[in-house]
């Protein structure tokens, strides 16, 4: 087990695969399954859809649609919603006819869940998209714990996580991630996708305007 | 009885809260969301036994542990965890004492059990020998006073050497470090171990200590210690240990290396 922790690829998959959020997922169907029954039939479900998406996504060599990624990603939320009742998810989607690499949303709100609001009552996750100057803009904002970006303390398994979501976003679309957080106001997540994308050109932007 | 959960996920909380519930003999079951709401209930009441999620953001269950153990030293605690504290297993520390989700309720119920069973049971030697901060040896609860104090370190060096045997030229540099074995310090040599015995004999532990054709140690078996704990990886005991290791003596810094190392690893 410790041979293959310490390959960069296993621990790549492994952050990708996300063991924490599915352990949880079915410690709450656990309890679901004597508190509500009704609920945890809805929630197998639930985590059937996001753990087909997730495999699907899995070294994923071309981008896809930013629906899709967003339909994965609101799965996902309201998976932890049961977790954190306390939390709360809004979505604020003006531009969504793009794409970008798979899992590059879900695990930066998974994040802002885990790290962020969880255990803060009043704890917000606001997800968003619009066009700017061309480009796509997703920001993923939250009002949690913060951190200070001198002294990162979290686990090694999120600089995996983060890392490769920022190295997919610059090399499959020339695109860029930002993170800027304060210890105790929140944190914010930009990720630029530019306009046009790779494989299609910059007209399709145009036409639509 | 009386058991507390402490979990910050509503759902896992009723589960854990449930199935306490189902165990015979729990008359009261308490749960929290947090460390912070579990310490103002604990200011005022003491439970047999505390399930402690480890994960938890502000102060995690190992945290709030310690602060149980600081206030009820006999509420036996049972840790649940989750994915990421999977370390513990792989460096084969205790088993006993945690739980993984989702929840086995057979395992359960034996942790609740063992953990009770210990408490009707406590150590079953009278003899207790602290190796964390300061070293001592206690006797029915009482520390054991030497005359000499040379007589203690050689007692706290043969615990250190684990009942291994120790001849009189290596106590003899472990006690005097630089000072050379000639007649007379032979002879002082010889009222320490001398004077040793008797203490240990006056106190009535006179077997715990062997010495035979010049070569002498401690039977281990014969009684509890924070380090024996810590070395078969009791949970209580490494929570314990707080870096320093037979303070007084500087030739224990090997030992404590060794001890922070282990602690190290684990985290």
């Amino acid at each position: 087990m410790s041979t293959n922790s310490d390959n960069p690829r296993v621990q790549l998959l492994v952050s990708q695969i996300q063991p924490h959020f599915i352990f949880n997922t079915l410690s709450t169907i656990q309890a679901l399954c004597r508190i509500d029954p009704e609920k945890a039939f809805d929630t197998t479900e639930k985590f059937g859809s996001y753990l087909r998406m997730n495999l699907e996504s899995l070294g994923q060599p071309t981008l896809i649609p930013f629906q899709k990624e967003l339909e994965h990603t609101r799965i996902y939320a309201e998976i932890e919603m049961l977790r954190y009742p306390e939390i709360h998810i809004v979505y604020d989607i003006r531009d969504d006819d793009f794409e970008l690499p798979a899992l590059s949303v879900q695990p930066m709100v998974e994040n802002a869940i885990r790290h962020g609001v969880r255990g803060k009552y009043g704890g917000e996750v606001h997800i968003s998209s619009r066009e700017e100057d061309g480009n796509h803009i997703v920001t993923i904002r939250d009002n949690g714990r913060g951190f200070d970006p001198d002294k990162v303390t979290e686990k090694e398994e999120n600089h995996i996580g983060i890392r490769n979501v920022r190295e997919r976003i610059e090399t499959m679309c020339q695109g860029s991630m930002r993170i800027e957080s304060e210890r105790w106001k929140g944190t914010v997540v930009t990720i630029v996708i530019p306009g046009g994308g790779v494989e299609e050109n910059a007209e399709e932007g145009k036409e639509e305007e | 009885m009386t058991a507390i959960c402490v979990d910050d996920e509503p759902l896992v909380l009723q589960l854990t809260l449930s199935l306490f519930r189902d165990l015979p003999g729990f008359s009261e079951v308490e749960g929290f969301a947090g460390a912070l709401e579990a310490l103002d209930w604990l200011e005022n009441h003491k439970p047999d036994i505390a399930l402690l999620d480890i994960d938890m953001p502000g102060m995690n269950g190992l945290e709030l542990a310690a602060r149980i153990r600081e206030m009820h030293p006999d509420t036996a605690i049972i840790f649940l965890t989750g994915y990421s504290e999977y370390a513990l297993d792989a460096f084969q520390i205790h088993a006993s004492g945690y739980l993984m989700k989702p929840i086995n309720r057979e395992k359960l119920a034996a942790e609740v059990e063992y953990a009770i069973s210990g408490k009707n049971h406590p150590a079953s030697s009278n003899i207790y020998v602290k190796t964390f901060g300061n070293f001592d040896i206690l006797v029915d609860g009482r520390p054991l006073l030497f005359k000499r104090s040379k007589s203690k370190e050689l007692l706290a060096y043969l615990v250190d050497r684990h009942g291994g045997n120790v001849s009189r030229p290596e106590a003899f540099a472990v006690l005097w470090e630089d000072v050379f074995y000639d007649r007379a310090m032979q002879k002082q040599m010889d009222v320490v171990v001398r004077s040793l015995r008797t203490t240990l004999e006056e106190a009535g532990i006179g077997e715990i200590f062997e010495i035979r054709s010049g070569w002498m140690r401690i039977l281990p078996e014969r009684m509890d210690s924070d380090l024996f704990r810590f070395l078969d990886g009791d949970r209580d005991a490494i929570q314990e240990y707080r870096g320093e290791y037979m303070s007084a003596y500087s030739w224990a810094s090997q030992t404590e290396a060794y001890l922070d190392r282990i602690i190290a690893e684990r985290s």
